[in-house]
């Protein structure tokens, strides 16, 4: 009987217009079975405090104008520093290749720059969300 | 399922914390082993917090009304919990759950707690695990626990089966003054919303929705000693207009409800749907489950096959009711 819906949170990290992308993305998690939390804009910090209300299982940050260093930096150590480091964090959009090391180095698993295909995205949040049933 | 485990969930609930909040909300979601574990202890300590409701059609401005009621409550000292449900897509079972980006202005204050849910099918604007989730908020201590429906129409009237108060959000141009006599939504509200009031139409609107509750009072005031006078209150949510009116109006429907008694009557009504929809939704599939499991089902589905055993008869002795099959049984003599 016991089952889980991957959760999802995406939204965008910085204050601007680029969110045909993640639109896209919400639309086709939606299609492959997943409750997508959806938001335009959100600080690093409501970012953490809204993976926690929702109890989420990816965090999915789009960037498309820079700042995503910074921002990640502070999203994955506020999830660490409150204990919430089972979350998969994601990012995509706008991202320099010299940028996938250190986002790795923080934490960031998935990140997925300009020409990635959504069915990799997918597989790779089925890979690597924990079962939790 | 792990005791301890749910030990420190239920104290965790008690004590407030967020994170441990968010999970419980996850395993009734799930469905998780510990979660009717973790409901039978948690229910006692529930029925303290005021649940609102807030329906209206998909567009009306629920969302930016629900952040804007919020607020003022945070404001006044109140923990507020926020369930907004969204629907679930027919086809993958996916959602996209919007009704966060009009929250923005409570989410992260530490006297709110949003969360988002998707319907997964469940008819009638609101999801399965509704109910739970508020007993969740409930058992937490939150003052008001605020469900905000799936974007509803003329007939998705499930909220008033769990809410104390609720509030009916309507939007100006929706129809005519006929729309207005049709039973369904408008007849459940406890408060009405009109939103979007810079809107053109807007004050038709208004004009319709009161003489519908002038035509309504005109027959309802004989047999009540003290009705309640459903407020019309117009706003725009989004430049925050007339909200406060809207907060008075549930604080007066709450006030209302606990000196008229009739609190205690939307009490029993709320239990009596739980229990309703348990034995529908819990029990029944558990019978089926004991049935197919122990072989009854085998045993007996040949006979009604057969014609020697009705299929109301077979049901009854399936979940164990005695009348039928000793009717059955006496035929039979």
């Amino acid at each position: 009987m016991a089952s889980h819906t991957i959760r999802v949170l995406l939204c965008k990290t910085t204050m601007e217009s680029h969110d045909r992308g993640v639109r896209f993305l919400a639309t086709k998690l939606r299609d492959a079975g997943m409750e997508v939390i959806y938001l335009n804009f959100l600080e690093p910090v409501e970012v953490v405090d809204t993976a926690i209300e929702e109890d989420v299982d990816v965090i999915g940050l789009s960037s498309s104008v820079e700042g995503h260093l910074a921002v990640l930096e502070t999203v994955t150590r506020q999830l660490q520093m409150r204990g919430h480091r089972r979350v998969l964090v994601m990012v995509g959009g706008v991202i320099p290749e010299e940028d996938i090391a250190p986002l790795q180095a923080m934490g960031v698993q998935g990140v997925f720059g300009p020409g990635s295909y959504v069915s990799d995205i997918i597989q790779f949040i089925h890979d690597h969300v924990p079962a939790r049933v | 399922m792990d005791k301890a485990e749910i030990e420190r969930i239920y104290t965790g609930i008690g004590a407030g914390d967020k994170g441990v909040i968010a999970q419980a909300i996850t395993w009734i979601e799930d469905r998780h082993d510990g979660a009717d574990a973790l409901l039978e202890l948690l229910y006692r300590q529930t029925g303290r917090a005021h649940v609102v409701g807030i329906t209206g059609p998909p567009g009306a401005g629920k969302s930016t009304l629900v952040n804007e009621i919020a607020r003022i409550w945070a404001a006044q000292g109140l923990r507020v919990g926020i369930i907004a449900i969204d629907p679930s897509s027919p086809f993958s079972r996916g959602a996209v759950l919007g009704d966060r980006v009009r929250m923005r202005g409570v989410s992260g204050q530490q006297q709110v707690f949003i969360r988002s849910l998707a319907n997964r099918g469940f008819l009638g604007g609101l999801s399965r695990s509704t109910a739970d989730v508020v007993k969740i908020f409930d058992g937490a201590g939150m003052d008001v626990v605020i469900i905000e429906t799936v974007g509803v129409g003329q007939s998705e009237v499930s909220v008033c089966e769990l809410a104390h108060t609720v509030v009916v959000v309507a939007v100006p141009n929706a129809g005519d003054a006929v729309q207005t006599l049709k039973a369904g939504l408008l007849e459940i509200a406890d408060v009405f919303v009109v939103n979007k009031r810079d809107m053109p139409g807007a004050v038709n609107t208004v004009r319709q929705l009161r003489q519908m509750l002038a035509i309504r009072r005109s027959s309802d005031m004989t047999d009540r000693p003290s009705p309640w006078d459903i407020p019309l209150v117009s706003t725009n949510a989004l430049a925050s207009e007339g909200v406060m009116d809207v907060v008075r109006s549930v604080d007066e429907h709450r006030h209302y409800l606990r000196s008229s008694g009739l609190w205690e009557t939307r009490e029993a009504r709320r239990a009596t749907n739980e229990v309703e929809l348990l034995l529908r939704e819990d029990v029944v599939p558990r019978v089926l489950e004991r049935a197919r499991q122990s072989g009854l089902w085998d045993t007996l589905l040949p006979r009604v096959i057969a014609r020697e055993l009705s299929p109301l008869g077979m049901a009854h002795q399936l979940a164990e009711i005695p009348t039928l099959t000793s009717l059955n049984a006496k035929q039979k003599e």
